[in-house]
């Protein structure tokens, strides 16, 4: 389970582009590529190693709604909390403790 | 959150014309002397540190992802570690093309503390002899060798790349044993080109039609990776190959290409403004794709060999004239590979031979 405290660090051996409205990941070790779809890349692209799980989602959330999509609020939180999670697993990042 | 494959992506980039990598020549100064080598240094002045580095911003910015450091050998510059280094700040993943000669341990660990993507290193036999006939430098295969210890010593995601000659054709099982035993993926190239300046000396090192038509028949099955000989199929993307698409080539000069092989310059680096606009507006650009588009429906429609020819416009060019003429190298390629298509049985005969040069 992550902590919402938690600050995620993108994997220092990684390399991204945004094309299409699409990340693209080149992470060195294993030469592994992973793409994400449009809220992913949303997600990648704040992660900055000074926000938080949660900072990163209220600010998911903000762009979704600003885009006009309904009913985003509920589920967000916890897709992006999985999503969080799936990426640790691939070693695409790390969760560090919040500081704050 | 995952959705597209990387094959999706590259087809994508390959239809909408959207380079994803950069070959970068950083210098064609050599520590080796290999006969077959295609680069042809001019004597101009390479670029120096500096301008790289604003080069780099420029490729940058435009969206590249991979960045290739190639040569020459690049690990010869005494500034190769501050171009890496520049590399990974601008955010580029970094592949480097090398002989392996300089890869010691102390480099390794330097690889990998720069994040390389991934190494590709030239082998030119399974015997020392061989290899280091081929590349002229005696003590150059076991440098091979101790290269690839230490890359595999410090995991870092290694290809080998085995150009073959007459001079190697019957050390191939050899050098796939190599590459087993330290992990790495081997490519076979069966074309030999010439010189980038047109001389054609190093056609004469090309392997043997009759081992041609043995490696593309089933005993060497397995060398490529199980992979049938097979016709072309132009139903998805439907031009030759990635020349202008996919990815482009920079010399030591800064002079800017479609792809390493079709040296039509469409820019220099160092006077390039903006890479996006002229990628879209260069005639040479617009030209080498629809050359690349029609070919398989000229050159390659004259023959029954040409549905199984890796044909290059850029070496065709060099060698005819014109990038439409059939060149020696790959008519017999592509005969053989039709010869031993046409041994197999008639169920194993299927199309679907995808692109092979798509640049990325």
């Amino acid at each position: 389970m992550v902590e919402t405290s938690a600050v995620p660090v993108r994997n220092p051996a990684s390399s991204s582009r945004t094309m299409d409205g699409q990340a693209v990941i080149a992470i060195s070790e294993m030469a592994q590529i992973h793409i994400l779809n449009g809220v992913g890349t949303l997600v990648w692209n704040l992660i900055d190693g000074t926000r938080t799980v949660s900072e990163i989602t209220d600010l998911v959330r903000g762009q979704l709604t600003q885009e006009g999509y309904e009913g985003v609020s509920a589920e967000v939180a916890s897709d992006i909390e999985q999503f969080f999670e799936e990426m640790a697993a691939k070693g695409m990042v790390t969760l560090g403790e919040g500081s704050r | 959150m995952a959705v597209t494959s990387y094959q999706e992506l590259v087809s994508r980039a390959f239809i909408d014309s959207r380079p994803l990598s950069a070959q970068w020549e950083l210098t064609f100064k050599c520590n080796h002397l290999c006969g077959f080598c295609y680069n042809a240094p001019n004597g101009q002045r390479e670029m120096t540190l500096e301008e790289i580095k604003r080069g780099l911003d420029k490729v940058a910015d435009f969206g590249i992802l991979y960045l290739t450091m190639t040569g020459g050998e690049p690990m010869v510059r005494p500034d190769f570690w501050d171009i890496c280094k520049y590399g990974r700040h601008l955010g580029f993943a970094l592949r480097l093309y090398t002989n392996g000669y300089l890869v010691d341990e102390e480099r390794a660990r330097k690889l990998k503390e720069v994040h390389i993507f991934e190494v590709e290193i030239s082998i030119h036999g399974a015997k020392a002899e061989t290899h280091d006939r081929l590349t002229g430098i005696r003590g150059s295969f076991d440098r091979v060798i101790s290269a690839l210890e230490n890359l595999q010593k410090y995991r870092i995601k290694t290809n080998l790349k085995c150009p073959i000659t007459h001079l190697n054709q019957e050390e191939l099982w050899g050098v796939w044993d190599i590459a087993t035993k330290f992990g790495c993926s081997i490519s076979f190239d069966p074309v030999i080109t010439p010189r980038d300046d047109g001389d054609k000396s190093p056609l004469g090192m090309a392997a043997t039609k009759d081992f041609l038509v043995r490696f593309f028949s089933d005993e060497y099955k397995e060398l490529r990776y199980g992979r049938d000989v097979s016709k072309r199929d132009d139903t998805v993307i439907r031009a030759n190959c990635g020349t202008g698409r996919t990815s482009f080539t920079i010399d030591p000069y800064g002079n800017i290409f479609p792809c390493v092989q079709w040296r039509r310059k469409w820019a220099n680096i160092k006077e390039v403004e903006n890479l996006a606009e002229l990628w879209k507006g260069s005639e040479v650009l617009k030209h080498v794709r629809w050359a690349a588009e029609q070919i398989p429906q000229t050159t390659l429609k004259e023959s029954e060999a040409g549905a199984f020819c890796t044909f290059c416009p850029g070496v065709a060019e060099l060698q005819t004239g014109s990038p439409f003429k059939m060149y020696p190298q790959a008519a017999v390629v592509s005969e053989a590979r039709l010869q031993a298509y046409n041994a197999k049985g008639p169920h194993e005969k299927e199309a679907g031979g995808g692109i092979e040069c798509t640049g990325v």
